[in-house]
């Protein structure tokens, strides 16, 4: 069973992509801030991380450079998700695999994070 | 007639000023009353000064120098009202006081005595010189004084309007600053900098394109007009819109530039706020959207897997993911004008097949498009520098506009044609057409096609605007080439890379 980590500070959306991506098979794991998904860094081990690009207390550039840093993290895919289509340059720039815009289509979704984890 | 009322003014204006001349005027002004007792003040001292003299030397000078000196003094000091006077006063004075027998009033008999007319000659021919020299001198001083009466009046304006007002010499250094421009600059007068230089060393950092571009305008003696941030004596900056145009003498020869600046410091701050508001209301606006969207498509599937469920329902439901979509567009749209309005439409170009472009789009919408047939005709294959996304996005806007204005069951033609160094790709339509009283409009932020038309007019009247700005930003052209009745083709071109 593959996991992912889904982090989005909106509550309804993170809710509605949490019920998506179980309904999928997935083991979702969800934080509403970077902060958090820090703290809990070592208990993680994930395939994928689904990343909001505008959290609360870290822009999503900043937030996929420390992810990369990490050993722990190598061969992990991050997909951004972001509301503003003009950051998706800029994600992929820091290192993303792939940016999906809001409000996105279920298929869009569920189709490029099957092709991640394949 | 004109001629004839502007000749009797002239011919008015003209014995107005000879009898003021003459000082015949009924008013009794205090300057009148000053002017004609300076006369009778001279005549009595030289009067006095003559009998002083003749008591104190024994001899006896000509009394007609003593009274030329008072008719001398008195035309200059009060023209030829006063001098006339004195004139008369002379002779009065002359025959009671000098002329023998003494102490008689005989003025008119002594008018055959021929050094009393030559007194009289002599005195008129005096008086009228003086009279000439005078005006001339008044009329100098006049101009003069008028000349800087208008300086001051002028400075006085300068000085009051809430906005930087200077003038360059020939050298481009500034020969003249208003009070504002010296809040800005405090020592602008003795400096000898060209004042291009000083404003670029008070304007932002990032406006130094915007001086060079002023810098060729001046070179080529253009008026130009642009909008800049200029540091205070307080380290911020304020914005300011500054025009400056040459000026030329009336030989036409280069005399230095005028400049303005004004303050907008509340325009550009409510310009920001303005796309302040519409960014995050947009990014606020998507938020729920998202979740809707996603819930409707979820509840959806749940729904296709379960027999029970009547396929209307899932039609609703599909329903609410169009306009959602729908809604989101509206919104990129929104987003779009406002990074339109700050010059910051992001383009990313790349040099790209266009004829991958156009297929790409086109079949993506085919997809979409049960209403209309889309046929794709075959492009050229060229290479240009552009941006996939905003391209595809124009080519979307015109097939949608096309699908909206043009009646079910239709086609619409998409192709392209190749030109010496661009390449055209247009979309034809079979609707009513564009009459060309809007062909030019149509491409206008916020137009509508003419609400008494019957059409299934939607929309906010952004998406060609918003192409028009994307097609410009690639150098291209756009239009719309239309037969009333017959469809309209909306076209654009792109220049091909190299």
């Amino acid at each position: 069973m593959k996991s992912i980590i889904l982090i989005e500070d909106n509550v309804a959306i993170q809710e509605v992509t949490k019920v998506i991506l179980e309904s999928e098979g997935y083991r979702v794991r969800a934080f509403i801030n970077a902060e958090d998904f820090f703290a809990e860094l070592r208990t993680l081990k994930p395939d994928l991380i689904l990343l909001d690009y505008r959290l609360p207390d870290m822009m999503g550039d900043v937030m996929i450079a420390k992810i990369k840093q990490r050993e722990f993290f190598h061969g992990v895919k991050i997909i951004v998700f972001s509301a503003d289509h003009k950051v998706e340059e800029r994600s992929l720039q820091a290192g993303a695999d792939d940016f999906i815009s809001k409000p996105f289509d279920i298929a869009v979704l569920t189709k490029k994070i099957r092709e991640h984890l394949a | 007639m004109n001629r004839v009322r502007a000749w009797y003014e002239s011919l008015r204006n003209r014995l107005i000023d000879i009898l003021y001349r003459f000082d015949v005027e009924h008013r009794l002004t205090k300057p009148r009353v000053y002017r004609y007792s300076f006369a009778v003040a001279a005549i009595l001292s030289v009067t006095l000064a003559k009998i002083v003299l003749e008591n104190a030397t024994g001899t006896v000078p000509d009394p007609f120098h003593f009274f030329l000196v008072s008719i001398i003094a008195s035309t200059w000091y009060g023209g030829l009202g006063p001098g006339l006077f004195s004139v008369m006063l002379s002779m009065v004075f002359a025959d009671y006081f000098f002329l023998p027998p003494r102490f008689t009033l005989v003025v008119f008999s002594h008018l055959a005595n021929s050094s009393m007319r030559m007194f009289i000659l002599d005195g008129v021919l005096m008086i009228w010189f003086i009279d000439i020299v005078h005006a001339t001198l008044y009329r100098m001083q006049k101009s003069r004084l008028e000349h800087k009466e208008s300086q001051i009046r002028l400075a006085h304006i300068a000085n009051n309007v809430p906005a930087l007002i200077w003038k360059t010499n020939v050298f481009d250094v500034c020969d003249y600053s208003n009070t504002m421009l010296k809040q800005y600059v405090p020592n602008i007068e003795k400096t000898d900098r060209r004042f291009i230089d000083i404003l670029a060393a008070i304007s932002h950092p990032n406006d130094v394109k915007k001086i060079e571009v002023l810098k060729k305008k001046m070179k080529k003696f253009d008026a130009h007009q642009t909008e800049l941030r200029i540091k205070n004596l307080r380290g911020t900056y304020d914005w300011f819109l500054i025009k400056t145009e040459p000026l030329f003498t009336f030989r036409q020869t280069y005399n230095g530039y005028i400049g303005i600046g004004a303050l907008i410091n509340q325009k550009k701050q409510l310009e920001r706020q303005k796309s302040q508001f519409i960014s995050i209301t947009s990014h606020e606006l998507k938020t729920p959207l998202t979740t809707i969207k996603a819930f409707a498509q979820l509840v959806q599937r749940k729904f296709a897997e379960n027999k029970k469920i009547p396929t209307a329902s899932l039609e609703h439901l599909s329903k609410i993911t169009e306009q959602v979509d729908v809604m989101t567009v509206f919104i990129n749209d929104l987003l779009d004008v406002s990074r339109i309005e700050r010059g910051k439409l992001p383009i990313n170009k790349e040099k790209a097949d266009i004829s991958e472009i156009v297929a790409d789009t086109v079949s993506s919408m085919r997809s979409s498009i049960a209403s209309h047939e889309l046929i794709l005709r075959p492009i050229p294959s060229v290479i240009v520098d552009a941006d996939h996304q905003r391209i595809s996005q124009v080519l979307i806007n015109f097939i949608d506009n096309a699908v909206k204005y043009s009646p079910q069951r239709t086609t619409i033609e998409i192709g392209g044609k190749l030109n010496k160094d661009s390449i055209k790709i247009y979309v034809t339509d079979q609707g009513n057409g564009v009459p060309k009283s809007e062909q030019k409009s149509v491409f206008q932020r916020f137009y509508q096609s003419d609400p008494a038309e019957p059409s299934r007019s939607s929309g906010i009247g952004l998406g060609l605007y918003i192409s028009r700005e994307i097609i410009k930003k690639h150098s291209g052209r756009i239009g719309v080439t239309s037969i009333k009745g017959k469809g309209s083709t909306f076209y654009f071109t792109l220049p091909l890379a190299k």
